[in-house]
């Protein structure tokens, strides 16, 4: 690999780690998790970049660092079906966090201070996964629905269903300010 | 007051970033190591996984491979010379009825020592 790709990598991870390492932990509630996928989740992407144009790089990035998490999501519904299996822990992970009644006044409050980050991240965390990932994935990080497809390895229907599901969630929590 | 009306001012991605932003200022150091590491450390760890793909590997074992082969085949010659042919002596220490006979020196050498025995032994006797 010479030197240049190595400053654009370099450059373009730099850019990207801080939304990515929030990603990562919205999906797996865990920090130091999170860090560990998004360790492997860049060396996955600076081994594959090479071949591929710089405008795609925030794509594939998304794509191997969901696929990570996937994996990793994967791997603990096992472990939790072993240990249900031999008694060995009651908690039950695979299930969806329930989402908080809805407020529908909450757009006319005002917050005090800290307390609409406060409940935007709960409503965020309140979130189905798959709702969840679209509204980051296509509200934040501002890709295009087909490229949101292509990550979370569905239609771009579905992708369009799982938004609009999810600002409708997002709306009955936190009123009008989320109309984005 | 100032904070309560510039958030509730933020779009909702913007605050999103600022999150983002704050946490990756909380693990600011480790995401520099990480990315170090991908970048500059990825090269080196795919040598390291192969190292059999290194080029002095690569030319260094078809060579000692050859080397051994010659080596041990030149061994096995000269092994034979020693120990499975006769030794046809022509050596002008040697007197004129060995350097004629097919026999081996080796066994000539112990034909005369037992010889040598035989008349000590009668010497011994005769005393």
């Amino acid at each position: 690999m010479d030197s240049r790709l190595q400053i654009q990598l370099e450059s373009f991870l730099q850019t990207v780690r801080a939304s990515a390492l929030k990603f990562a932990t919205y999906r797996c509630g865990d920090e130091d998790a999170a860090l560990d996928l998004l360790q492997e989740a860049m060396i996955g992407f600076v081994d594959s970049a090479e071949g591929f144009p710089e405008d795609a790089w925030k794509n594939l990035f998304y794509k191997i660092l969901q696929r990570r998490i996937t994996d990793r999501f994967r791997k603990n519904q096992w472990r939790n079906r072993l240990a249900k299996m031999f008694s060995l822990s009651q908690k039950d992970d695979e299930d969806e966090p329930m989402f908080e009644p809805a407020d529908h006044e909450l757009g006319e409050h005002r917050y005090d201070a800290g307390q609409l980050h406060q409940r935007y991240e709960q409503a965020l965390h309140a979130l189905p996964d798959r709702q969840r990932e679209a509204y980051l994935l296509r509200q934040w990080q501002q890709l295009s629905v087909k490229q949101v497809a292509e990550i979370m390895e569905c239609s771009e229907g579905s992708v369009k269903t799982h938004l609009s599901r999810a600002m409708t969630n997002l709306k009955l929590a936190l009123g009008d300010w989320i109309d984005d | 007051m100032t904070e309560q009306i510039d958030e509730t001012n933020m779009k909702p991605t913007q605050l999103l970033q600022q999150s983002a932003d704050q946490l990756a200022q909380k693990h600011q150091q480790r995401l520099h190591q990480m990315t170090r590491q991908a970048v500059y450390g990825a090269a080196t760890e795919v040598r390291a996984a192969r190292p059999w793909l290194r080029w002095p590997t690569l030319i260094a074992a078809p060579l000692a491979s050859v080397l051994t082969i010659v080596v041990v085949w030149q061994l096995s010659q000269q092994l034979d010379t020693d120990t499975m042919q006769p030794t046809m002596v022509a050596d002008s220490t040697l007197p004129a009825w060995v350097q004629d006979t097919e026999v081996p020196v080796a066994v000539i050498s112990n034909i005369e020592f037992y010889q040598w025995l035989e008349d000590e032994l009668d010497k011994q006797d005769h005393s």
